[in-house]
């Protein structure tokens, strides 16, 4: 008995010393886990933001989302289809072995074949990868690429010989990179460490350990940062922010992330499914209904009391460091007198019926806002049946254009204005494969020739002014009716140093603890 | 006894065969994994690839059929969202539940008995009210906002619990245990407490109203007229004969608290097995949804063995046929 009590307090005593936190441990309380740390299974925030900490890719962004050299120290394009990517030597993989030409093929190939690949549409414009010299690898795209670089910082680059040793599966928990971190160990659900990578080809990190703790609860993300039990926290709960501001040993960061939220309207149809018009007709056909639409909308008033200020009013389709943005167009305020005005000139003084389809679980506060939108246009005449349903519903009616009014955002990703003019603004076509997320059939040839021409063009002050005349185009048809960019929202300790990135990864390489 | 289990055995495959088939229908019905498992701007080309190498391009009969014939051979699949075999996945997380079912249910008993035998001898007694109105509270109190009070008063303001997470583990076994360590047993208390308080609620009353039941049966008075001690006559003669409602009240409730720790699990970051399938749930993740259903309803069977071993134990009339 004795000397069980013994061991006992023996082994009480060597936990209390072993659990002191490691000095320059950093912990993050994260909304959300990563899924998987195979970077070409599933393309989500949090699952890349964990995954760019443990590889590189050839190229990366800065903090606004300017395109800066990774892996590869320099890229060119003699001619339209031909990219050339120059490798940055003595660059180790965290087992040890070296970086070269062999392993950026095959990550390519990867991505583009492996059959869960969730990355396949990154690499699908590119024709062959050949290797030049074992730092120089020459990528041929189908036709001519704009934004081919961009693409390549999503092809994060793996080892050719530990995904061939330990199959493909494997990669899943077992990563192995070039990245400013290593992983240590990953209990799923909660923690999952990494520890610094000395040998990092930009030099070593500051901080030596982070810790990962999904802590999906939001009313605990906030305790735990605020009991110090946390250094940063993301997607800080709006109703918190009062609190957070106002305590002196943390800091509240926001910046405009890439999601634009919009209303689709239905333009294709003679007879809109979910529209009781007075006339018979599609209302929504007609220019004027949609700018009574965009008129009548309160969006201050929205972002004010319902996103509780975590948002910016939208200009137009896309924000403000998407390139292709055009920095002349200016927002009409809330006008309900025009907003009538413009539906009498329409023929629908007395409005018409029409059902809002929306999400209730996929965009914050996606079912309220929905809600606000129906009772805005209730006082210009517009009578708005709001059916807010999950996305698991929600997106396959879409995909089937099975919509009149649809509320949902998009994100531009990469931050480039073709993101959204093709698969968007352009005319449905499914053999072009463009206009695929297209829910409102809109279609413009002249946005079709533009969207076709930024995407083939080379050169980038052309490449500005062609989307730049596209967004304006779209504005004045409204095509779409954007209403506001969403905000991302960080909390940290001041003890943290650290800038937001436009692209919400949290990239610990640039974080250091005071 | 052999016999007694073979049968258990039968019957809970057949259940399990059932509970698979309407799971597997309504999943089925309720929309399309493929928008959860590729990005929001996927093209066409690669939506279609995918579903064709999931196999959700098959009609219904044939992708439940792939899946029976798959788990018979003892493969559930691997989970759509994580990539990894579902059984694993769920595995790896069944400790965590576990230990903080049992944990809760441990503290149920230990403080719901006493006190609700407490309030049945002595009903007049000052203890016996606030027990009372206390479960009344406990019963009635949503466990979310329990969770959260804890957490601002122990963690925020008073800085002496952990407000989320395992902590420390160690390993038994090869299965990873919190309540080895000091710092896993700070970080199980509140989580163990908020699950526990409404079963503790439950067990007082249950106690309370069977044991003051008994102590006006005859037997009761016979005892004390032989002259035994009160003590004796409570805790040995009568705690036994108002054990059968409390067993299988107990066992239900250990079942309740596994399938229903999500809430308290949600709320102090705890990784169990909750969590997991919510957001299984949430994504139509089939291998993994299908998968813990197997477990859960195991561990039904195996709780509901249990009570019934107790039950001819409590009471030796009762025979297991």
């Amino acid at each position: 008995m004795k000397s069980a009590m013994k061991t006992l307090l023996l082994i009480l005593a060597w936990t209390m010393i072993a659990s002191p936190a490691l000095a320059q441990t950093m912990i993050h309380g994260a909304a959300s886990e990563p899924r998987a740390l195979d970077p070409y299974f599933y393309a989500e925030t949090p699952t890349n933001s964990i995954n760019y900490n443990i590889y590189d890719a050839l190229v990366w962004y800065d903090h606004d989302a300017k395109l800066i050299p990774g892996l590869a120290e320099k890229w060119e394009n003699p001619d339209a289809l031909t990219w050339l990517f120059y490798l940055r030597k003595g660059v180790k993989f965290h087992d040890g072995s070296d970086f070269t030409a062999e392993d950026v093929v095959f990550s390519i190939e990867r991505c583009g074949s492996w059959a869960r690949s969730g990355f396949k549409d990154s690499v699908r414009d590119i024709a062959k990868v050949e290797i030049i010299d074992p730092y120089k690898v020459k990528i041929t795209t189908k036709a001519p690429f704009a934004i081919l670089p961009d693409m390549m910082v999503r092809v994060m680059i793996m080892s050719k010989a530990h995904v061939q040793k330990t199959g493909d599966d494997a990669q899943a928990t077992n990563p192995v990179g070039t990245g400013a971190y290593k992983l240590k160990e990953w209990i799923k659900g909660d923690h999952l460490t990494l520890t610094a990578n000395a040998a990092y080809w930009r030099g070593a990190p500051r901080i030596e350990t982070v810790n990962l703790r999904p802590l999906t609860n939001d009313a605990t993300r906030t305790a735990a940062l605020i009991s110090s039990e946390v250094h940063l926290i993301d997607d800080v709960p709006a109703r918190d922010l009062d609190r957070l501001n106002k305590d002196d040993r943390l800091e509240v960061t926001s910046k405009p992330g890439n999601r634009t939220m919009m209303l689709y309207l239905d333009q294709a149809r003679q007879n809109s499914p979910k529209v009781d018009s007075p006339t018979g007709k599609n209302p929504l056909q007609d220019v004027r209904v949609r700018r009574a639409i965009h008129l009548g909308i309160n969006v201050e008033a929205i972002i004010k009391h319902i996103m509780n200020g975590v948002g910016e009013p939208a200009t137009q389709t896309y924000p403000r460091f998407i390139y292709g943005y055009d920095s002349s167009i200016t927002r009409p305020g809330h006008n309900l007198q025009k907003a009538k005005e413009l539906l009498k000139e329409a023929g629908y003084p007395n409005g018409f019926g029409i059902t809002l389809d929306a999400t209730n679980d996929r965009y914050p506060n996606d079912e309220q806002v929905a809600q606000a939108i129906a009772a805005d246009l209730s006082k210009i005449g517009i009578k708005v049946k709001v059916n807010a349903i999950p996305k698991n519903n929600f997106f396959p009616m879409a995909d089937k254009a099975d919509v009149s009014m649809a509320f949902a955002g998009w994100a531009c990703n990469p931050p480039d204005a073709i993101r959204f003019l093709l698969p968007l603004a352009h005319t449905y076509d499914q053999k072009l494969g463009a206009g695929r997320y297209n829910y409102g059939r809109y279609s413009n040839p002249k946005v079709d020739a533009l969207a076709q021409e930024a995407s083939t063009n080379m050169d980038p002050k052309k490449r500005l002014e062609i989307m730049s005349t596209a967004s304006r185009l779209l504005m004045e048809d409204m095509a779409f009716v954007p209403l506001f960019n969403l905000v991302n929202v960080f909390a940290k300790s001041k003890k943290l140093d650290w800038v937001q990135r436009i692209d919400q990864y949290t990239w610990y390489f640039d974080m250091a603890l005071k | 006894m052999f016999a007694f289990i073979l049968r258990r055995i039968y019957q809970s495959v057949l259940v399990l065969f059932c509970v698979s088939l309407v799971v597997f229908a309504i999943l089925y019905l309720s929309g399309d994994p493929i928008q959860m498992l590729l990005p929001a701007d996927a093209s066409q080309e690669q939506i279609d690839e995918m579903r064709r190498h999931l196999g959700l391009d098959e009609p219904f009969w044939a992708q439940y059929l792939s899946f029976l014939r798959n788990a018979l051979q003892g493969d559930m699949g691997r989970s759509f969202t994580f990539n990894q075999p579902a059984v694993k996945l769920i595995l790896e997380r069944a400790p965590a539940t576990l230990e903080l079912a049992v944990s809760a249910m441990i503290l149920a008993i230990l403080l719901g008995i006493p006190a609700g035998l407490f309030a049945a001898v002595k009903p007049k007694s000052w203890l016996t009210q606030i027990i009372m109105s206390g479960s009344l509270f406990g019963i009635s109190l949503p466990v979310f906002w329990m969770g959260i009070m804890l957490i601002m008063v122990f963690s925020v303001f008073l800085g002496w619990l952990p407000s989320s997470g395992r902590g420390q583990t160690a390993s038994f076994g090869g299965i990873q245990l919190g309540f080895l360590t000091w710092d896993g047993c700070k970080h199980l208390l509140m989580p163990a407490f908020t699950l526990a308080i409404h079963q503790v609620a439950m067990i007082v009353r249950l106690v309370r109203a069977g044991m003051m039941e008994v102590m006006l049966q005859d037997y009761i008075k016979f005892l004390r007229a032989k002259g035994l001690s009160e003590r004796r006559v409570v805790l040995v003669h009568a705690l036994k004969n108002i054990m059968i409602p409390v067993v299988t009240i107990i066992g239900l409730q250990t079942g309740y608290t596994i399938a229903f720790a999500i809430v308290t699990e949600s709320i102090f970051a705890w990784p169990g097995m909750g969590k997991l399938v919510i957001d299984a749930i949430h994504s139509l993740d089939r291998p993994v949804i299908l998968a813990y259903l197997l477990v859960v309803a195991l561990m039904f069977v195996f709780i509901n063995f249990m009570v019934d071993l107790t039950y001819s134990f409590l009471d030796p009339r009762i025979r297991l046929k």
